[in-house]
């Protein structure tokens, strides 16, 4: 399978400040890619970079095989983009704004963005101006949505949305995803979202790539140790690959990347006792990652 | 839809665009009506006209720019194929229309010869115009507010040589105005090339939204708000440091912009001592006092609205709010002197001394400039007290104020030196009243964010 976004190495500054240091990324095609990441992790940046809006400062970044600074007119046509925020030309009605954004295409589907209009619940008639957040952010996703990108890239995009429109835009992102070879890459702060759609999780963390992989190999590789023991645990004990770790003399908890089978064999042995392994959501796995 | 009747849309839905253009070929009309009846009464009828169409060009113009603004800061630009082509041919194509207009109409005006009106300059104007486009387009909106009101000043401070405005600047020199169209379409191309990663975004083209969207993180990594709680707060030093820290946060922000004013600035004096006649505004200081008064008004609120836009985080600052409303004040003093000082030197003591005009040695010229400089210490106090009042008195206090400026504005120009310096004083004195009044108002009312 070929890769939708290939980025090897880069690294970026803002203001001297670096945001990206020495990142490297593979999208595959037809993959749904979730980015997450602390504020400031360089979530924004990264997506910017991948369309091109910024210029790395080193390294090598090809979207559908482009550089993404001057990204070709065949290319822009095959990309879809939601922005955290939207509001382009506040006079015009929402409906000009459609029609607008639709004469830059070859193909347009109609019905798809009159559905969704429809089900969305969108006032055409409507200026710009006064679209709340919320409908601002549906009418966003309704125009990246409307030409049937290959790859499509949203930058927070549940953000504003209802509980139902959230539940709505996601289901829409599964059949587009289920009936067409569409890429999806997106950055959120929503973990149950992300569990919902993403099969692959990449975890930012100060600039770089912490977690690249698919979302249950995440899930298996870290797990929450309950210790019980006769034995006094030393205060200082460090285990390997802990993230974060609990003692109190007889108890203890700690949360472990990488535990497998030969390592709790081990500890066991060590503390003569038993221990309890307990699975982690994703927002638990994103909290002790980030610690 | 047809891509460029969708791009075209964007203009026309505008509102104001659509008043400008209506404004500029219903006064075309008229002056053609004028035109057809007597020669004597349309001679004077055209001058006000034309000035009203001048007018109307330059906001057509300026809402060009904001839109044009609007349609490269927009994510759009960098995803939607072809974008970039057809939104240039609009723009140009929009004034070519309006340029092949105002040619027709001239045509059609047998009148405008005896007006020593000529085809060349006004097609200079639609250049220079233009050109205003690209640079309402291309600059921040600080820049935008002092460049919007120069531009005025100047049309009005040419009232009565409205003709002379026209056709001063670019007839005689077709290689200049050359320089200039070929400068401004380099400037379209840059403009539609700019990207966030473009090294004068962060400069020039920062727009508001993208600035309030920033204007936390950017206040917290400057640390200003974090000086406050590193040390012991105390008033005397945090005044001017406040206001020094404000400023160099400013300049830090207008390096680009900063080289452009300076680089403007030496042209025009370049201009003024090349021209060898000495019936120029710069000549007529007493003529100038808006431009000398409203001027510094506006440029230091324009370069402290993002001070003043954090109001609702300093509210919450360790510090007492009679504390911070007087940094305001100061720094709101400083910004005005030194664009006061600006204004004066550019706009009539450097053109003075290098054309050797009698007016800069006399006293009279000396307090009439610091008088301006007090009158409008006195208009910003008295502008931000007017802020914190409720709407009643303020619009009593507005009608107030216009009456007194319209008195001064009519009658400064002829008073002694004398009489100015007695105005200086009690301008000095108003001056103090209504910043000891402001102060108490601000310090009484409620802060939002």
């Amino acid at each position: 399978m070929s890769n939708i976004v290939e980025i090897q190495s880069i690294t970026k500054k803002l203001s001297k400040r670096p945001v990206l240091k020495d990142l490297s990324l593979s999208v595959p095609q037809g993959s749904v890619v979730g980015l997450l990441g602390k504020n400031g992790a360089g979530k924004t940046t990264l997506l910017k970079c991948i369309l091109g809006f910024i210029k790395v400062d080193h390294g090598k970044i090809l979207t559908l095989n482009e550089d993404p600074w001057i990204l070709s007119d065949t290319a822009k046509a095959r990309i879809g983009f939601v922005p955290q925020s939207f509001r382009p030309y506040p006079w015009l009605q929402a409906g000009q704004l459609i029609d607008y954004t639709a004469s830059f295409y070859t193909h347009w589907n109609k019905a798809l963005v009159d559905r969704l209009v429809k089900e969305w619940g969108l006032d055409l008639s409507g200026k710009v101006s006064v679209l709340s957040e919320g409908e601002m952010q549906k009418l966003s996703i309704i125009l990246s949505l409307g030409h049937e990108p290959d790859f499509l890239v949203f930058d927070e995009p549940v953000a504003s949305l209802d509980p139902a429109a959230r539940r709505q835009f996601l289901r829409e992102i599964l059949d587009i995803v289920s009936q067409r070879s569409c890429t999806v890459f997106f950055s959120t702060h929503i973990t149950s979202d992300l569990e919902r759609i993403a099969d692959t999780v990449a975890v930012l963390k100060e600039g770089s790539i912490d977690f690249c992989g698919a979302l249950d190999d995440l899930k298996d590789a870290v797990k929450r140790i309950r210790l019980r023991t006769n034995k006094n645990i030393p205060v200082d004990y460090v285990m390997e690959g802990a993230l974060s770790q609990k003692i109190n003399v007889h108890d203890a908890l700690f949360t472990v990347r990488g535990f497998d089978q030969k390592k709790r064999e081990a500890l066991e042995k060590e503390f003569d006792t038993k221990i309890e392994v307990e699975d982690l959501n994703l927002e638990e796995i994103f909290l002790e990652m980030n610690r | 839809m047809n891509r460029m009747i969708a791009v075209f849309n964007i203009y026309w839905e505008h509102a104001l665009v659509r008043v400008c253009v209506l404004t500029v070929a219903l006064t075309m009309g008229m002056v053609k009506i004028a035109a057809a009846f007597s020669a004597r009464v349309s001679v004077w009828l055209v001058e006000d006209l034309l000035l009203v169409w001048y007018l109307a060009l330059l906001t057509l113009a300026f809402m060009l720019g904001i839109i044009i603004k609007r349609q490269i800061t927009s994510h759009q630009r960098q995803l939607l194929p072809g974008y970039r082509s057809v939104h240039i041919l609009v723009a140009l194509g929009l004034w070519v229309i309006i340029a092949l207009a105002v040619a027709c109409w001239l045509e059609s005006l047998p009148l405008m010869r005896g007006l020593s009106l000529q085809k060349a300059p006004l097609a200079a104007l639609a250049v220079l115009t233009f050109l205003t486009t690209v640079i309402v387009a291309y600059c921040s909106v600080r820049y935008l507010f002092i460049f919007i009101y120069v531009s005025a000043l100047f049309a009005f401070a040419h009232v009565m040589d409205l003709h002379d405005l026209i056709v001063r600047f670019p007839l005689g020199y077709p290689l200049l105005l050359g320089l200039i169209a070929l400068f401004t379409i380099m400037f379209v191309g840059r403009l539609w090339m700019l990207r966030e990663g473009c090294f004068e975004f962060g400069y020039l083209f920062a727009w508001p939204l993208h600035r309030c969207q920033e204007g936390d993180s950017l206040a917290t990594s400057k640390g200003i708000y974090v000086e406050h709680h590193m040390e012991p707060y105390h008033l005397t030093d945090g005044l001017w440091k406040k206001a020094l820290h404000w400023r160099s946060v400013e300049i830090d922000d207008i390096k680009g912009f900063g080289m452009f004013i300076l680089s403007a600035v030496g042209a025009f004096e370049c201009y003024v001592y090349n021209s060898s006649g000495t019936d120029g505004f710069y000549t007529k200081p007493y003529e100038n006092f808006l431009l000398f008064v409203m001027v510094p008004f506006f440029m230091s609120l324009c370069f402290n609205y993002r001070v003043l836009a954090y109001s609702g985080y300093a509210h919450i600052l360790p510090v007492k709010k009679e504390d911070v409303i007087l940094q305001w004040g100061v720094l709101l003093l400083y910004s005005l002197t030194v664009s006061w000082f600006f204004c004066v030197a550019v706009f009539a003591i450097v053109p003075g001394f290098i054309l050797h005009l009698a007016f800069v040695y006399a006293p009279r010229f000396w307090a009439y400039v610091l008088f301006c400089g007090t009158f409008a210490q006195v208009t910003l106090w008295w502008f931000i007290y007017v802020a914190a009042v409720e709407q009643k008195p303020a619009i009593a206090h507005c009608l107030g104020y216009l009456t007194l400026v319209l008195v001064l504005f009519l009658k400064v120009g002829s008073m002694s030196a004398s009489v100015l310096v007695l105005l200086l004083i009690t301008a000095l004195m108003a001056g103090m009243f209504f910043s000891f009044k402001a102060y108490l108002q601000w310090c009484g009312k409620e802060v939002e964010s």
